[in-house]
């Protein structure tokens, strides 16, 4: 029936304040990284044209603020999301803490008809530093993924690009399938009940 | 008997015949009316209380003014009370910024709380965030209004390089998004080979959404801003936004009509019901799934009308073929005569969606703006690459007329006869081969009574400025409020009416809607350019044009050299008068050297007026054949 268009998916970013959510968004569409740190204000929008197999895609990014302040943009941001990305930091134990609650969050807001099935990608960004300075472990999150409902997990680096296009593929896809499940299916047969007959009795004219 | 319908019908003759314009009157609300329950509206009804000039660019420091700016908010129930003398005025219209000082304690105004805020990366490279008040305003500002400045960014090396976001350049655009920021459908006024609008656009829907979002969190709702020379206005229709922008200095409540019509020509394929359950399941439905190719070549020919200056639009009536009262009465008869059950309306409309004749319940009239619709439909959707209907073709087709009934669909068969089309509308789904007899037989009876002829002639030919003895008047539209039509001259030598949008737009908003009478002149004195006004000369008349008085002749002459000349030497300057009375509204342009004096122009627009009100039984429809 409808033409075919570029499938339009939502994707909204999540995570702690400075675990590099912008600068995941930013290398996986520009290929860039600053090393520069400014924090969202609010939210961003980038939006990136993917290939999935042989349909094309258009994936808007929504980047939110990871501060509390900017908490209150919730709902307007959530709704009709196709699939949510939780991020956090590998050096920051806390921001893995978190994880749960900004997953929980989500699907408070967004009022998602089927949480479990809503699909998150989880991504455990700054891998490429030292050893010495990762405190959430790659086995620690990996379990803790499981936990969550088997959601799939990546280890990355904005700054090196490490693993980015690989998650986003994930996402992409997980996104897709969200978008395409649900169809609706309801019928056009409202036809409007009228009676003019009664309505103009000694009308004849 | 069907109560609902009553209810229904019962609004819809309010809103065509006891308003006199529904576009501008705030009167019949249906609040005000036990017997009516609330329902759409018949057209968004903004007063003309004239915005306040507020710029992005001057939000900031207004925000630090007492509140006493045009600016209101929707929320009655979470008005302050010392808002209340805007809710009076009615001007429902938001303005940036201030919205943070309205709904909280202003103690520190320039902190802003949380909502109203979207990212921003800086020109700058120190990323300072003190201002972060002034983000919002700043990116909206770069959204629309930033045109030209390349040259900054390649200085920056910034991330705001690679935003990509587009700058809206066009002069008008269109977007329609669902409330999940998804983007359904795009239309500008540029015609990109490269980029479809879709893609140029897609990166605005989630911060349009998240501005509206944002106001709506704080209990207001966002209606329009203006940033320069750009206007940008919001029409939430929940699941579905609404969003025109636009530089051609339209007023807010021209580009609310204008998404009025296209969020009714949405309806008038899915209907309300559709829309709501498509996205009740799903928040991040893509709506585009339920639009065919039909639908969107249809929303693109809208949007393109509406994009290129639509006069019935703008004055919300719609255009009447001049027909002689015999050839009227016989048509009403034919009409009459064919009736059969199921039909509730029937209508003969010329291309361009110009209304020939109506039959109608005695009780229902339908509103201007499904007959906007409707037309479109008809013409735009049914014809073949060569703009020719084939006479050969039947139509039947469902249409949710939204302002009839937004919940539900009537069935219209169209057929197309000559250069004009029969269009018979009824409640029965089932009804086609009825309908189609019933087409047959009006048909034939219109042969027989040998109408076909006169009304083909009718259509033909134009009403000239040289019959109604104006010659300074170079285009005028008059529309009877009565009978919410209009009727505009020929334009001389295949002129574009495109080209008279600025001064039909500014005249059209200088009318006074708050007293019965009001006559507004004005005067362009900066020279347009050459290319924007046909040559005059082209007013010789055309062959097709009826005799005219031979008297008129001299002083038309003269007029015309008059014109012509300047139009080389000096250019024209313009001059136009609106005027309006509660039975008609008459916008009159004229063009000559040095302008033509409010006193000429109004003798002009008087023997308009003289010549409408004398053959208003031949320019307009009246009540039409009603059963």
């Amino acid at each position: 029936m409808a033409i075919k268009k570029k499938t339009l998916l939502k994707v909204i970013i999540l995570g702690d304040s400075g675990v590099g959510k912008t600068s995941l968004m930013q290398q996986f569409v520009n290929g860039k990284f600053s090393h520069q740190y400014k924090a969202t204000i609010g939210a961003d929008f980038l939006t990136k044209e993917l290939t999935i197999d042989d349909k094309t895609v258009t994936m808007q990014i929504w980047d939110t603020a990871g501060q509390e302040r900017f908490q209150s943009l919730g709902v307007a941001f959530y709704r009709g999301a196709d699939c949510c990305v939780l991020v956090y930091d590998v050096t920051n134990q806390k921001s893995f803490d978190n994880i749960s609650s900004w997953k929980d969050e989500f699907l408070i807001q967004a009022n998602v008809k089927d949480p479990e099935n809503f699909p998150f990608v989880i991504i455990g960004n700054k891998v490429d530093v030292d050893e010495s300075k990762k405190i959430v472990t790659q086995k620690k999150a990996q379990q803790y993924a499981v936990n969550l409902g088997n959601l799939p997990i990546f280890q990355t680096s904005a700054k090196e690009a490490i693993n980015i296009d690989q998650a986003f593929d994930v996402i992409a896809r997980n996104a897709l399938q969200q978008e395409e499940n649900e169809e609706f299916n309801g019928d056009f047969d409202d036809a409007i009940n009228i009676n003019l007959e009664s309505e103009n009795q000694g009308c004849a004219c | 008997m069907n109560p609902t319908m009553s209810e229904e019908t019962t609004q819809q003759t309010k809103d065509t015949t006891t308003t006199s314009n529904p576009n501008q009157s705030t009167t019949n609300s249906p609040q005000n009316d036990p017997q009516i329950r609330p329902r759409l509206p018949s057209r968004p009804s903004i007063t003309s209380t004239p915005l306040s000039p507020l710029t992005l660019g001057t939000a900031r420091s207004l925000r630090m003014a007492a509140p006493t700016t045009k600016t209101s908010f929707e929320n009655a129930g979470k008005q302050p009370t010392r808002y209340s003398g805007f809710l009076d005025n009615n001007s429902m219209y938001s303005s940036m910024g201030l919205n943070g000082q309205s709904n909280h304690d202003n103690s520190d105004m320039f902190t802003i709380r949380t909502t109203p805020t979207l990212t921003i990366y800086p020109a700058g490279e120190d990323g300072n965030y003190n201002d972060a008040e002034s983000t919002f305003t700043d990116r909206l500002e770069q959204m629309i209004s930033r045109t030209n400045s390349d040259h900054n960014q390649k200085q920056a090396e910034d991330l705001f390089d690679d935003l990509h976001n587009p700058v809206i350049k066009d002069a008008k655009v269109f977007l329609i998004l669902s409330d999940a920021g998804k983007l359904i459908y795009a239309k500008s006024s540029t015609d990109d080979e490269d980029q479809e609008d879709e893609d140029r656009y897609i990166g605005y829907v989630g911060l349009i959404q998240t501005v509206i979002n944002s106001f709506q969190l704080d209990g207001s709702n966002f209606k329009s801003l203006i940033a320069g020379s750009t206007r940008l206005v919001v029409m939430n229709e929940a699941p579905i936004i609404l969003v025109a922008v636009s530089k051609l200095n339209e007023s807010e409540q021209d580009l609310t009509n204008q998404l009025d019509l296209l969020h009714s020509f949405l309806l008038s394929t899915l209907s309300k019901p559709q829309i709501i359950r498509s996205f009740q399941n799903k928040h991040g439905f893509d709506l585009r799934k339920h639009l065919g190719r039909a639908d969107l070549s249809g929303l693109d020919a809208l949007s393109n009308s509406l994009i290129n200056f639509d006069i019935g639009v703008l004055v919300g009536a719609l255009q009447s073929i001049r027909l002689r009262k015999t050839i009227r009465s016989k048509l009403n008869q034919v009409l009459l005569n064919n009736k059969n059950k199921d039909i509730l309306y029937g209508l003969l409309v010329a291309p361009g969606g110009k209304l020939i004749s109506i039959m109608r319940p005695k009780r229902h009239t339908l509103h201007t703006t499904d007959l906007q619709v409707l037309f479109s439909l008809v013409f735009n959707q049914f014809k073949d690459k060569k703009n020719n209907f084939d006479e050969d073709e039947e139509l039947w087709m469902p249409v949710c007329l939204s302002k009839f009934n937004a919940n539900g669909f009537l069935y219209s068969f169209v057929k197309f006869v000559g250069n004009f089309a029969l269009v018979l509308i009824a409640a029965n789904k089932n009804s086609f081969f009825e309908m189609r007899e019933t087409a047959q037989n009006i048909l034939k009876d219109m042969i027989t009574k040998d109408l076909l002829a006169p009304l083909q002639e009718a259509i033909r030919r134009p009403i000239t400025t040289l019959e109604i003895q104006v010659p300074l008047v170079y285009h005028f539209v008059f529309k009877s409020k009565k009978n919410l039509q209009y009727i505009v001259p020929n334009l001389p030598n295949e002129g574009n009416v495109k080209n008279l949008q600025k001064y039909y737009v500014k005249l059209q908003s200088s009318i006074d809607r708050t007293s019965k009478i009001s006559i507004t002149y004005l005067k362009w004195d900066s020279p347009i350019k050459s290319s924007s006004f046909p040559p005059s000369n082209s007013m010789t008349p055309s062959s097709s044009r009826p005799p005219t008085r031979s008297q008129s002749t001299i002083s038309l002459s003269a007029t015309l050299n008059n014109m012509n000349n300047s139009d080389i030497q000096d250019p024209n300057s313009i001059s136009g008068l609106a005027w309006s009375t509660p039975n008609y509204e008459l916008l009159v342009i004229s063009s000559s050297s040095g302008g033509v004096k409010k006193e000429d122009l109004v003798t002009s627009a008087r023997a308009i007026v003289n010549w409408c009100r004398k053959y208003e039984e031949r320019l307009f429809v009246h009540n039409g054949a009603t059963f």
